[in-house]
């Protein structure tokens, strides 16, 4: 389990991460979503022993990853910059991983290059930028690793690869246990790979919640009456958001469906349909309610985790 | 995986010496390249000029070797190119995520560029070896002693560049701010050293610089000496103490062959060598705490930004400050030279700040600070010239004073020595000296109201107009003791050397000196007074010791010179033309006695009496000679020159054939494994001059005082000549 523990990480007079806490099950796939300047790089940088924290920590079934040799020869970071060596082709980088990491599985190397067609001997300099970021991933998922870390998993890739790398991800986690965190700028991205999400905003983390969870924990409801009528009326429900045109109203309500449904359903509304909210939708509701508006207005610091 | 245990430090140390591969294999091709070159050159020249291996190495010492370059240039680049990764993000990412000890990696980057440099310089080693041996010229030192002690000093070299790149690396985050950093770290100590002694110079005249705290600082940092060593900076402030380059790394390698006490070196040595631990350790432990988050930006933060920005403009304010405390040629205005090092210190300051910062908003946000570095200068200017002339001022009464070592006293540098320990406290000598001290520092605070140049040209018309004599004496009082150059009148000087001369320690010594030998009549060059018998028992113990050391053939000339006090020692070396050239071989070195070195400067030179007889006198005899050869045959025995003789092309033939197998059979069964240093040895020299002269042959000889006696008498030397040569 990745255990995040009050993590605060400044930069001078900047505050990058404030108070992060959040746990990561084991054998899981958590997604990192946030607004520009969020903190996400930062987090995964810290929690790949980066960074070292001026206060809390990162740590993984209890130790703390900074300065821990072992553990972070079990952690593979891949980043949204990806780096290899001055005119290295992916063999000498992958050489490079071998005497890194002791789980350096070659024989998957081989495989994953042939899969994804990426010439191991050609210099990585030469490859396009997707093409870089597959040799990236080729490297991390050839290190077998327990934990690995995505930032911009999918930054570049064309949609093929991108399923070959989310079905990859995903065969990581059933087969070899093992744990992965990603970051993504779209949230859609996420949507049925991840088993839990995290919303970062300002430094903060805002949410931290199985998706499923989330995914149930607000529906979208499509409700008409015969007279018209305003939100002040839906008095005791918490609504994300709310548009009305004419006498339809939609709005993306919190809270449990059946009970959403019932108390709807009492105010004996023309039309009323319910339908799941997607995870984008969920992300700019909370975006939304945090200030962080279409009209661009910095939002308001505040902790609206649960 | 293979079954070997895993070992993440020996990973670390694998990648980063395979990282290294390029930059790595690339300098080794170009340094041994230039290795290749330089050597063959050399063995031509060497060939060409038909010089001998010892001269050449002197003649050479000039030349940048490629192992020179390689501490100077390979090693900064192997380490900037080793520790790149800090001045990317993505770089720094992966670095810091790689599964070991940040200790660890920062010794894997440096074990990995040490043995790159490892590799280059034994490959223009051998490089050069291997030219040595094709060819046969050694024109570098093969001997154990010679070749450990240039490892040593490369070895020091290479860990001063790595220990002042990692502390440049480890506190700035860009390529430009990485090398500025450790550029002054290397080089920085050295200027300030140097601007030190350039506010010394205004009491050179007075304290002399070679005593107390400040004496060869400089040139113990041998990336410092390197540069400053021939440099005209260095030269132009101090063209008198660019002797004490010897110490430093070029002239030491190579200086090796003909130094008589190789350890002089190993301070120095210690001293960089301890640097270089200091840099290194303070670097690790600066790279094991540095913020990843530095990668790519030239600070951490806006005060660390203002102290880099500050420091080269420091450097120029105080050069600045330095041409003011300095004065200057009276044709040439200061404040011009003060102003301009001001304008470039601001300059320097501004661009600073606009190439890290790439905004000139923020450049010339910076001015605010310039103030700063400004009064700093000042501050150190003045404050060390401040506190040196305090030093100067130092004058103790004959009360205060409780003794007095005349510590340059004779002619001879192991005289001085001796006389240097032997205190003198009577009333009259303190006397004598309290009385000098304050009329020199009265001469010294007029002089100094308006600058150096006046007080030391006042002193030296006052030494041409007046009989006195200069002497660097050591004044005790309080505890503590001053070294001051006094200018005596004659009288109170001779009371002086009176006092000396009459202390238990100096009549001790000369009673244990060598008895004097036949004709009890002592020559020196004719620039020098004619030695005691302490002198020349000094002599003699210098000149058994070099005697038998030296494995060559050679012509030896010792003698002294003064600049200002300063002493030294020099070789000549006769060519084929007959002419010589001179080279100093000693500085002021408190602990050595007077260097003598010698050296053969042609191979063609006959290395025993028969060689020399059958192939230059036997020409000279046989009337092949043209005009103006000469023959000339010194004898030195009991440590003193006995005599010498000449015989010039019309009287060569004196040299009759019996006298010379005579001498041949006499000189033949002594080879200089024989040489004992005792005091009947007796050294021949044997040159010859002239236009068809190609060989120039000396030869030391150990002989029994019976067969010195049969030498002498058969080559009609004869005590009371005159020579011109020690």
């Amino acid at each position: 389990m990745i255990s995040i523990r009050n993590l605060t990480k400044r930069f001078s007079a900047q505050t990058a991460l404030d108070r992060v806490n959040c746990q990561i099950g084991d054998a899981s796939i958590a997604g990192v979503v946030g607004t520009n300047g969020a903190g996400k790089s930062t987090l995964f940088r810290t929690m790949a022993g980066v960074y070292r924290p001026e206060a809390g920590g990162v740590f993984y079934g209890g130790e703390p990853v900074y300065e821990n040799p072992g553990l972070k020869a079990a952690i593979v970071l891949v980043s949204d910059e990806t780096y290899f060596l001055p005119n290295a082709s992916m063999r000498r980088q992958a050489e490079w991983y071998a005497r890194a990491y002791p789980t350096f599985d070659w024989e998957r190397f081989l495989s994953l290059s042939g899969l994804f067609e990426l010439n191991v001997k050609k210099p990585v300099r030469t490859f396009s930028k997707g093409m870089r970021r597959q040799a990236a991933v080729v490297l991390a998922l050839s290190c077998r690793p327990r934990y690995l870390l995505f930032d911009e998993t999918f930054d570049g890739l064309d949609p093929v690869r991108r399923n070959m790398v989310r079905s990859l991800i995903n065969r990581e986690v059933e087969e070899n246990r093992v744990t992965v965190v990603m970051s993504t700028h779209s949230v859609r991205e996420l949507e049925g790979t991840c088993d839990q999400i995290l919303f970062l905003h300002g430094g903060r983390l805002v949410l931290c919640q199985d998706s499923a969870e989330l995914e149930n924990s607000c529906v979208r409801v499509q409700i008409a009456f015969s007279q018209r009528v305003d939100q002040s009326q839906f008095k005791g429900m918490k609504i994300l958001r709310f548009d009305q045109t004419g006498k339809v109203i939609n709005m993306i309500v919190e809270g449990n469906r059946e009970e959403i449904v019932h108390h709807l359903g009492a105010m004996d509304p023309v039309l009323l349909e319910t339908l799941p909210v997607n995870m984008e939708e969920l992300f700019l509701c909370k975006m939304q309610q945090m200030g962080y508006g279409l009209d661009g207005s910095k939002a308001e610091k505040g902790d609206v985790s649960r | 995986m293979s079954g070997r245990k895993f070992n993440p430090g020996r990973g670390a140390f694998r990648n980063a010496f395979g990282a290294l591969a390029p930059v790595g294999g690339v300098l080794t091709a170009v340094f041994t390249l230039y290795a290749l070159l330089q050597s063959v050159i050399w063995s031509d020249y060497i060939f060409q000029n038909d010089l001998s291996v010892d001269y050449a190495i002197l003649v050479l010492v000039v030349a940048v070797s490629a192992q020179d370059l390689i501490c100077l240039l390979g090693v900064p680049v192997l380490m900037l190119t080793a520790f790149s990764f800090l001045t990317k993000r993505s770089g720094s990412d992966f670095f810091h995520a790689y599964p070991c000890r940040r200790k660890t990696l920062f010794c894997a980057q440096v074990a990995a560029v040490l043995s790159w440099a490892g590799i280059m310089l034994g490959a223009a080693e051998l490089i050069r070896i291997a030219v040595m041996l094709r060819t046969g010229f050694s024109f570098a030192d093969m001997s154990v002693s010679g070749s450990l002690l240039y490892v040593a000093i490369l070895f020091a070299m290479c860990l001063l560049g790595v220990g002042a790149f990692a502390i440049g690396i480890s506190v700035t985050g860009t390529r430009l701010t990485n090398l500025m950093a450790s550029v002054f770290l290397l080089y920085g100590p050295g200027f300030l050293v140097t601007f030190i002694l350039s506010c010394l110079q205004n009491i050179l005249v007075f304290v002399p610089m070679d005593r107390g705290v400040w004496s060869y600082v400089h040139v113990y940092n041998l990336c410092v000496g390197f540069f400053t060593g021939g440099s005209t900076p260095y030269e132009y402030y101090y063209s008198l103490y660019g002797n004490n380059m010897a110490l430093t790394l070029k002239s030491a390698a190579r200086f090796v062959p003909v130094s008589v006490d190789p350890s002089q070196y190993l301070l120095p040595l210690a001293y960089s060598m301890a640097l270089g631990i200091v840099y290194m350790v303070i670097g690790g432990m600066l790279f094991v705490r540095r913020k990843s988050e530095l990668a790519g930006r030239p600070s951490l933060n806006s005060i660390l930004q203002s102290l880099f920005r500050m420091f080269p403009a420091l450097i120029c304010f105080l050069l600045g400050v330095m041409a003011v405390l300095d004065g200057g040629p009276e044709d040439q205005p200061v404040w011009f030279e003060t102003i301009w090092w001001f304008a470039a210190g601001i300059a320097v300051y501004i661009l600073y700040e606009l190439v890290t910062s790439q905004r000139w908003k923020s450049a010339l946000k910076s001015l605010i600070f310039i103030p700063i570095p400004i009064a700093l200068s000042l501050v150190i200017g003045f404050g060390v010239s401040g506190i040196v002339r305090g030093e100067a001022e130092k004058t103790p009464s004959a009360e205060e004073i409780s003794a007095v070592n005349l510590l340059n006293y004779g002619s001879d540098v192991s005289f001085q020595d001796f006389c240097a320990e032997i205190p003198l406290e009577s009333k009259e000598v303190r006397n004598i000296v309290a009385e000098e001290l304050s009329a020199e520092m009265n001469k010294f605070l007029s002089g100094a109201s308006t600058g150096f140049q006046p007080y030391a040209e006042e002193l030296s018309a006052e030494s041409g107009e007046m009989e006195s004599v200069s002497a660097l004496v050591e004044i005790h009082y309080s505890g503590k003791s001053i070294y001051r150059y006094l200018s005596f009148e004659q009288t109170a000087y001779e009371k002086l050397v009176e006092e000396l001369k009459g202390t238990k320690q100096f009549a001790r010594f000369q009673a244990a000196l060598p008895a004097p030998g036949p004709g009890a009549t002592y020559y020196t060059s004719g620039a020098a007074q004619n030695l005691s018998s302490w002198q020349a028992g000094q002599l003699y113990e210098v000149m058994r010791q070099e005697a038998s050391s030296l494995q060559d053939a050679y012509r030896l000339y010792m003698g002294e010179s003064e600049i200002q006090g300063q002493f030294f020692g020099t070789v000549e070396m006769m060519t084929r033309d007959g002419s010589s050239s001179t080279f100093p071989v000693l500085a002021d070195m408190k602990e050595t006695v007077m260097c003598l070195s010698a050296m053969q400067n042609k191979r063609s030179a006959p290395s025993d009496f028969e060689q020399f007889v059958s192939e230059v006198a036997g020409d000279a005899m046989n009337g092949k000679e043209k005009q103006g050869a000469a023959l000339e045959i010194l004898c030195y025995t009991g440590g003193r020159l006995y005599g010498n003789r000449y015989w010039y092309s019309q009287e060569i033939k004196e040299l009759e054939d019996s006298k010379l197998s005579a001498l041949c059979q006499m000189l033949s069964g002594h080879e200089e494994q024989q040489i004992s240093p005792d005091r009947d040895m007796v050294i021949v020299c044997f040159v010859v001059y002239g236009e068809r002269s190609e060989k120039t042959g000396v030869r030391w000889y150990n002989l029994t005082p019976e067969e010195t006696d049969a030498l002498l008498q058969l080559v009609s030397l004869h005590p009371d000549y005159s020579a011109s040569t020690f």
